[in-house]
């Protein structure tokens, strides 16, 4: 399914129950997502956004364990730059969280990824860099961000009692990923920048203004021009700082926001592509709505019955 | 080491490190160097711009 299907399809059960709510996509990469969310109240647009920062589950490595480390980072500092490191899970569904696995927490292939990581410095003097891409990950649809540098090792000469020697660094490790929210770590968390600010308003009165320009040389964003009129080129922009406001002498100009419209900044870690993102927080808000009705409808049958 | 993300935003910036010091080093600009490489917040940019690689000093004390 693609994203426009997915789209095309939560606009079907808006209209259905008559609800006004729109989404309009301004800017749609691999990583980030532009969005406005029209005709929602603010304590919404503000769930959608805590649910994409801790209610979406991924992958993260959460513990590892060491079996050589003689490099020249501490194991613990080790353990922290592999935990950062986004997974990009394609069978992500597939996997449970720990505590909710059959294994109850021992550890199986439904609740965990296991990665091994083995390398050694050159044979000669000199150094190398291990990146993320030299984790052998246990399941192939799990993969590691690219690129990432973990650690240096270096080879040196060293004497021992008058005799050369080169002194070789190695790192052989295993880490073992699962699945967790952002709620708990920020390693689990898979949206990195994420937040909205309303959609500004810009209310120009014509018969006021006199086209002195001031607002035009006062606003930080250059988003206004004036020519036979004033005229906006892009509200979207506005900072809502209303520096043309005060500048304005005769009151022509007037900037507020719209209290039900939210334009969303949406950035994902790499773990997610920034569509799949929303969509799973939004999902992810549905259970819990629906978790909520049934124990509403549970209280509302008791009292009842008490009554 | 350059850390693996921003610790302000929490994007990863560790990727490019590479290559914006490779990049820097032959004298180009950083300010073109980072808007090429995509880090466009200044929490980010800091990251790389103030990064001091003390790995191969330590090394000798090991």
């Amino acid at each position: 399914m693609t994203a426009r299907d997915r789209r095309a399809g939560s606009g079907e059960e808006g209209s259905e129950r008559g609800a006004a709510m729109e989404v309009e996509i301004l800017e749609l990469t691999d990583m980030e997502v532009k969005f406005i969310l029209r005709g929602v109240e603010p304590s919404f647009a503000n769930a959608l956004r805590r649910a994409m920062l801790t209610e979406v589950p991924k992958l993260a490595i959460d513990e590892v364990n060491i079996y050589e480390n003689t490099s020249p980072l501490f194991d613990e500092i080790l353990a922290l730059r592999l935990a950062l490191i986004p997974l990009r899970a394609e069978n992500i569904d597939e996997f449970v969280f720990p505590e909710e696995c059959e294994c109850k927490g021992e550890g199986c292939g439904f609740c965990q990824v296991s990665f091994t990581l083995s390398a050694q410095s050159p044979e000669s003097v000199g150094e190398r860099v291990v990146y993320s891409d030299e984790l052998i990950s246990s399941d192939e649809k799990v993969r590691p961000y690219p690129n990432i540098p973990i650690v240096k090792l270096i080879s040196r000469e060293t004497r021992i009692n008058g005799i050369k020697t080169i002194s070789r660094q190695s790192v052989m490790l295993e880490a073992i990923a699962r699945l967790g929210v952002g709620k708990k770590h920020a390693k689990w968390q898979p949206a990195t920048v994420c937040g909205y600010k309303n959609l500004p308003v810009i209310e120009i009165d014509e018969k006021k203004c006199d086209l002195c320009g001031k607002c035009v040389e006062e606003c930080p964003k250059q988003i206004l021009e004036a020519t036979t009129v004033l005229r906006v080129k892009d509200e979207k922009l506005c900072s809502l700082c209303k520096l043309c406001e005060d500048v304005c002498d005769r009151d022509a100009i007037k900037v507020s926001y719209d209290k039900n419209s939210f334009i969303f900044n949406v950035e994902s870690d790499g773990s997610y592509d920034a569509w799949e993102l929303v969509l799973r927080a939004a999902r992810a808000l549905r259970g819990k709505y629906v978790k909520l009705a049934v124990v509403v409808a549970e209280v509302a049958e008791r009292t009842k019955a008490l009554a | 080491m350059i850390p693996v993300r921003c610790f302000t935003c929490g994007k990863v910036i560790a990727d490019v490190w590479e290559e914006y010091k490779a990049r820097t080093e032959q004298g180009e600009d950083p300010k073109t160097v980072l808007d090429e490489l995509g880090v466009r917040r200044y929490c980010c940019r800091r990251m790389l711009l103030t990064h001091a690689e003390l790995i191969n000093e330590i090394v000798p004390y090991l």
